[in-house]
């Protein structure tokens, strides 16, 4: 039986489809939709224990049940511990929110924190911040990165002391020690000395530290500085440089554009600035339904990135020809001489250029950073062509730098020449992320004295003699530019939980102030600018901290652009790959490794998680043999020069023949580490393959001429994409119900912009007919009220929820945010690959078109539970543990689940969560889960004290065997409603009930496209009352008469041109 | 071959009575273990009467009860947060600067404001963790401190005990029947009061016009607890049982 990925370039018709696997309907495909728990073994809930071993643990859980109960017991004591005097406006028990900032890559990402008890909880956007806000500064939209450092912060493993080197083994020191060596140290290189320091930073663009650095430099006036970022947007500047002839930024206004065209860029998924072009780019999508417009989006690309899912037209291409393409269109453009391409590609760029030369004034052009500066040059000169400047495009002005390749070395050359005698890195890792040409780790061993700032204990600490733990942002004050030039302040929720310090406060140490904090040098920079000597008290500092942000410079006005000149290279040969180097979408550069919540993630596009793989196209895999069955994913050896790499050649549908995507930023060695501990960060240590291992400082971010085989041998990897699939009759009708390509199907509805507008009905045509059930067969009406059945779910509210398709663009902030908000535990590996992530929410990628379509189109539709009327799950629940509210909310009660799974097995959308362990309890893949502990305080005892402190107090820490899902943050439900209820009895509000906006659930709040709405549907003014009458609304699955109250919306596509009617196939 | 009723290998006559006793004891066991768990692990018994020592003796009998402070003088945050919080220490020292200046009973609260530590009081009302208790909901709402802790205002320097069993039974009891416990709003922290003193209620205060309502409707001064209730109980929109006993109102 062949159960692999088949060989023949068509398998089957199927059309919609999520996985390879269940495209070739593998076994294990096939039982995950016919046996829900298709893993479910019971020996692997007691692992290796023998039967007698179970007996007497039973036993002995028995005897101590039976103490438990006639021992006439309360549970533990528990102390109230009160401040002794309580801050002004502090209410123990109500949530605080403070602006802050945090930094990445030397941008700002301007954040609302929540903190409960003076710890922070929950990270969100700052909804003031233009970058930001959605629904008009109603709420602020955060990146999935930015949420999860949450958890950074809480990471047992973050390193928690200062480690000196001593003669022979690495000992513990402390601060004292510390600023006694470099006041010893650095006494003696003042002056012309100082020529021996080197500083090696990450980027970053915080005044308070260019202001310390400053000072820095008035001690030390001959000390060198140099700055590396392995993700850096090197070839942007330099191509500002050749274009304008000074460093700029370019800022996208991306809502004034009727046109984008994207050449390789990933604007929406990977950009400083991705939030406010995802919020303008759904902004032009929202208008379909009013105005009946649309903009379009063009997506040329050499990968499969978050752009590229959404975009109208994509076009899959390897790099080389993503050049000519451009220079071709610069040639339409009167700028360039023609390209010699093939037909299809001049047809292509003539009808783009048709499309794009007659609006001129609202068109952007964007190239990707890791294109040649040349080619961005070109850009910028067709942008200008095209009239973009100043209406669709600003720019601003940028700090000029050396790139980051040269900076770093240069460095290394001047270690190599032994000229430097003390280097100082201030944060960064680059003994693990320098291009590895440079050999970083040698150049290292011949500095004599290197002292290393990290937040983590890490590869470069190891090779350092002075390790000083960092502060994280969240402890610490500090200011960081956001990308559109606003001054981000960062304040700090905490007291250092391990006693970090920030790098401007070791740089102050270091110069002699040995008295400095990061809120002195805070204070200092800002007494400074705002020159107010009582800047503590300074009404325009508390304003700005309260608003988070100051505004930063101006754009520029005036712009000449000038087109530089391109050497065109040699194309490949079609034997050899191109190389993209890419930032992990969460691991960015490998800096967040060790964060469970992010490795728990699937990638928004492969849906792959705990681990990088290489992604190849599925005509590649042919090429090479290469197949894919379930989690089991076949080696690949990448040859670049020299070099090699082994690692699973991963099968991504849409990839583009000929280059093969390396996400950066895994197989670190040491993730983390307790202090001396030889337990290398625990989660992320040794997970992923090196990709870096390939980089060169000549090949930042793409390498030519690679050569690739089967490596002969299997990995697992763990991916999501094949679970929890909705299928609520079986396999064999599964496509007939998702649908066939430019047709809708019951779960995914979509259309064209054009057949829209011609008919609103037309992404629910092929809808199949309702098929009520028989106990409740008349339609719900909001606001009817009815005794017994659901129309009485709406007293005093009736929650409902919509999903915007059009506007998703898969991006993980919302999953991210259910995870902060609602405890969600992280599983491990081991567990995701047997189908038992806890996710609540989940985002279903659904590919489109034939397996060997070299472009399938991406449909992103949210998945969580959708709070039907008539649910299912509630029906077979032997224990009423799950059951209606009078809201509408379908409710879980923890302590009566007794874990039959009924529910879940009754659920077709299979949006309910099992646990199978105390996955709370230890790290992800140790669980020696404490039997003989006492059976109430079990989670207590075995919880980290520090992990335990992420917690959200709103919401039960669930223990093994219960049921969970989706509450509609019933927590948040709660507390709004009894909030307004308060006032209006204090007298200060009319009515007693909820507005809309007052309850945002946290996938809400988090959403940067607006495409999840929340609120009350008895309200008609409400935005989702609204939304649920919109022509593209659905309920997903309608004809089993479940009637949830959250509905989806159907996706629209702009194409240039309606795709042709798909001729019918045989089955 | 031995008789067969005499060997050794056969059970005496007298184990015979073996039955019975087994029977008494599998009948008696199937009533006395379950009586004895139900007593037993009843709230009723393990937590009504629980009464720790407290750090410091504080009576409020002698605050409440006899020199009259309002509740919320130190819980302040019990109309506006789910949490009534347990006053800082500088509540305490607001007044004890002056009065009992140097009591010895007092040691403890003037060494938590000379060091800065909390007093580590002992919680005495402690819910399951997976039950979300508002003190702003119920207080708003005419739902006075005594009908969950009874006569605080009675309870001396033996410390604060619990009254009541706080089991989700008792919860859904009110719960279900709002109107015997509504009080007006302002007689919440009056943990003495009766519906019959409400004819006592001076003028311009929502008792007096809670009163002169009922006054005017049941044409008596006599008021009972289910007029007042049946009053109050339109008068705040409280929801009816099925809202108020859905599983989301305490559980999340």
């Amino acid at each position: 039986m062949n159960d692999k990925t088949p060989q023949s370039p068509v398998h089957t018709g199927r059309q919609y489809w999520q996985s390879l696997n269940e495209l070739a309907e593998t076994p294990a495909v096939r039982a995950a939709i016919e046996n829900e728990f298709p893993t479910y073994q019971p020996g692997t809930m007691l692992s290796s224990q023998s039967r007698r071993h179970f007996l007497k643990l039973a036993g002995a859980s028995m005897a101590l049940a039976g103490i438990t109960v006639t021992g006439c017991r309360r549970w533990p004591k528990e102390n109230v511990v009160e401040q002794t005097s309580r801050p002004i406006g502090r209410t123990p028990g109500i949530p605080e929110r403070y602006a802050s900032a945090f930094e990445l890559g030397g941008y700002a990402q301007p954040l609302l924190v929540t903190t409960f008890d003076g710890r922070p909880i929950k990270i969100e956007g700052n909804p003031l911040h233009p970058q930001c806000k959605t629904f008009g500064g109603k709420l602020g939209a955060s990146t999935l990165i930015a949420q999860a450092t949450l958890l950074e912060m809480y990471d047992p493993e973050r390193s928690r002391a200062i480690v000196k080197k001593g003669s022979t083994a690495r000992e513990a020191s402390t601060w004292q020690g510390f600023t006694e060596f470099a006041s010893q140290h650095f006494a003696k290189l003042k002056g012309a000395d100082s020529g021996k320091i080197a500083i090696l930073t990450e980027q970053t663009s915080s005044p308070t530290f260019a202001a310390q650095l400053a000072a820095f430099k008035k001690a030390f006036p001959n000390v060198k500085v140099y700055e590396y970022e392995p993700i850096s947007r090197d070839n942007e500047l330099t191509a500002s440089k050749l274009a304008f002839s000074a460093a700029y930024r370019q800022i996208y206004n991306i809502a004034a554009a009727d046109v984008v065209v994207s050449f390789d860029a990933d604007l929406l998924g990977q950009h400083p600035d991705a939030l406010r072009h995802a919020n303008e780019w759904s902004s032009r999508r929202r208008t379909a339904d009013a105005d009946k417009t649309m903009n379009r989006l063009y997506q040329i690309e050499s990968r499969y990135s978050t752009t590229g899912t959404i975009a109208d037209e994509r076009v899959p291409a390897k790099i080389r020809l993503i050049e000519e393409l451009i220079l071709q269109l610069a040639f339409k453009a009167g700028l360039e001489s023609g390209r010699s391409l093939a037909a299809s590609e001049i047809a292509f760029i003539d009808a783009l250029w048709a499309d794009i030369s007659t609006k001129t004034g609202k068109v952007i052009v964007a190239g990707g950073y890791h294109l040649r500066p040349e080619i961005l040059g070109v850009i910028a000169k067709i942008n200008d062509t095209l009239g973009a400047f100043g209406s669709t495009i600003t720019v601003l002005p940028d700090t000029d730098r050396p790139t980051h390749a040269e900076s770093i070395k240069t460095l290394v050359d001047a270690m190599n020449a032994k000229s430097i005698d003390t280097l100082i890195m201030l944060g960064g890792n680059p003994v693990y992320d320098a291009p590895t040409d440079l050999n970083f780790n040698a150049g290292l061993a011949a500095v004599p004295t290197s002292i290393h700032l990290s937040l983590y204990f890490n590869e470069t600490s190891q090779q350092s003699t002075w390790h000083v733990n960092r502060a994280h942002y969240l402890e610490s004050w500090g200011d960081s530019v956001a990308y559109d030039g606003t001054i981000c302040l960062q304040q700090p929720m905490i007291e250092p939980l391990f006693a970090g310090k920030t790098p401007a406060e070791l740089l102050a140490v270091i110069a002699g102030d040995t008295n400095a904090t990061s809120q002195s040098v805070f204070y200092g920079t800002w007494a400074a600018r705002l020159n107010d000597k009582n800047v503590a008290n300074s009404k325009a500092l508390r304003k700005a901290l309260h608003d988070g942000f100051v505004e930063g410079s101006a754009p520029a006005t005036k712009l000449s652009v000038q087109s530089p000149k391109v050497n065109i290279e040699p194309a490949n040969t079609d034997e050899a790959f191109e190389l993209r180097f890419v930032a992990d979408y969460k691991m960015y550069d490998g800096r967040f490794i060790n964060n469970g919540w992010l490795m728990e993630v699937p990638d928004p596009v492969s849906k792959v998680s705990w681990d990088n793989v290489a992604y190849i196209s599925y005509a590649d895999a042919i090429k090479l043999g290469v197949e894919q069955r379930d989690h089991t994913i076949d080696l690949i050896t990448i040859k670049l020069g020299s070099k090699a790499l082994t690692i699973p050649g991963y099968i991504l549908p849409g990839q583009p023949q000929g280059v093969i995507t390396l996400p950066l930023g895994w197989a670190r060695k040491i993730a983390g580490a307790q202090l001396l501990s030889d337990r290398f960060g625990s989660i992320g240590s040794g997970v992923g393959y090196d990709t870096y291992s390939l980089r060169t400082s000549s090949t930042m971010y793409v390498a030519y001429g690679a050569l690739a085989e089967r490596a002969g041998g299997t990995a697992d990897v763990a991916t999501t994409q094949a679970h929890h699939i909705i299928e609520p009759v079986g396999f064999d009708v599964r496509e007939k119900r998702i649908g066939e390509k430019s047709k809708p199907g019951l779960i995914v509805h979509e259309s064209t912009l054009k057949a829209f507008v011609e008919n609103p009905g037309a992404p629910h045509s092929k809808a199949h007919k309702l098929l009520p059930l028989q106990l409740f067969p008349e339609p719900y009406k909001p606001g009817a009220k009815t005794e017994g059945g659901p129309d009485a779910f709406n007293n005093p509210h009736a929650w409902g929820m919509s999903i915007d398709m059009n506007s998703c663009i898969g991006c993980n902030a919302c999953v991210m945010a259910c995870v902060a908000e609602n405890n969600i535990p992280v599983v491990g590996r081991d567990q995701v690959i047997m189908n038992r992530e806890m996710h609540w929410l989940r985002i279903d990628r659904y590919y489109k078109g034939p397996i060997d379509d070299p472009n399938p189109q991406v449909t992103f539709q949210p998945m969580m539970c959708v709070h039907c009327e008539n649910a299912p799950c509630e029906e077979v629940c032997p224990v009423a543990a799950t059951v209606h509210d009078t809201e509408g909310l379908n409710t879980m009660v923890y302590n009566r689940c007794i874990g039959t799974r009924y529910c879940s097995n009754n659920c077709p959308y299979k949006v309910r969560r099992f646990n199978y362990l105390d996955y709370q309890s230890r790290v992800p893949g140790d669980f020696p889960t404490p039997w003989l502990g006492i059976p109430d305080t079990q989670q207590q005892q075995s919880i980290d004290k520090i992990k335990a402190m992420v917690f959200n107090p709103e919401v039960t820490v669930r223990m093994r065997g219960v049921m969970e899902k989706c509450t509609y943050c019933t927590q948040r439900i709660k507390s709004a409603t009894i909030d307004r209820r308060n006032e209006w009895a204090q007298g200060q509000r009319e009515k007693p009930t909820v507005d809309d906006f007052d309850v945002v659930t946290a996938c809400q709040q988090a959403c940067p496209t607006e495409a999840i709405v929340f609120g009350d549907l008895n309200d008609s003014e409400s935005l989702v009352s609204k939304l649920h009458k919109n022509q593209r609304a659905y309920a997903v699955l309608e004809e089993l008469n479940n009637r949830p109250r959250t509905k989806h919306m159907a996706k629209l596509r702009n194409p240039t041109k309606e795709p042709e009617a798909a001729a019918e196939k045989e089955h | 071959m031995a008789d067969k009723y005499t060997s050794k290998y056969v059970f005496p006559k007298t184990a015979n009575l073996l039955l019975p006793l087994l029977i008494l004891m599998v009948v008696g066991g199937a009533t006395y273990v379950p009586t004895v768990v139900t007593i037993g692990a009843s709230p009723e018994n393990t937590d009504v009467g629980y009464q720790p020592e407290q750090p410091v003796a504080y009576s409020h009998a002698l605050h409440v009860g006899q020199l009259g402070l309002d509740c919320r003088y130190c819980h302040t945050t019990v109309d506006k947060a789910g949490f009534a919080a347990i006053p800082p220490t500088q509540t305490c020292m607001n007044c004890h600067v002056n009065i009992r200046a140097e009591s010895p009973k007092l040691a403890a609260v003037r060494e938590s404001w000379a060091t800065g530590r909390s007093i580590p009081w002992v919680k005495v009302h402690d819910l399951p963790d997976f039950a979300y208790f508002n003190h702003s909901a119920h207080v708003n709402k005419g739902v006075s401190c005594m009908q969950c802790h009874g006569r605080i205002d009675h309870m001396d320097v033996a410390g604060v005990h619990q009254a009541k069993n706080l089991s989700m039974g008792w919860c859904v009891e009110c719960h279900r029947n709002t109107e015997k416990s509504l009080w007006p709003k302002d007689q919440v922290t009056n943990l003495g009061f009766t519906p019959d003193k409400l004819s006592l209620a001076e003028p311009g205060t929502e008792s007096f016009d809670v009163f002169k309502a009922l006054q005017k409707e049941y044409k008596t001064d006599t008021i009972t607890q289910e007029m007042l209730g049946k009053h109050l109980h339109a008068k705040y929109q409280i929801r009816d049982p099925m809202f108020m006993t859905s599983c989301s109102t305490c559980h999340r």
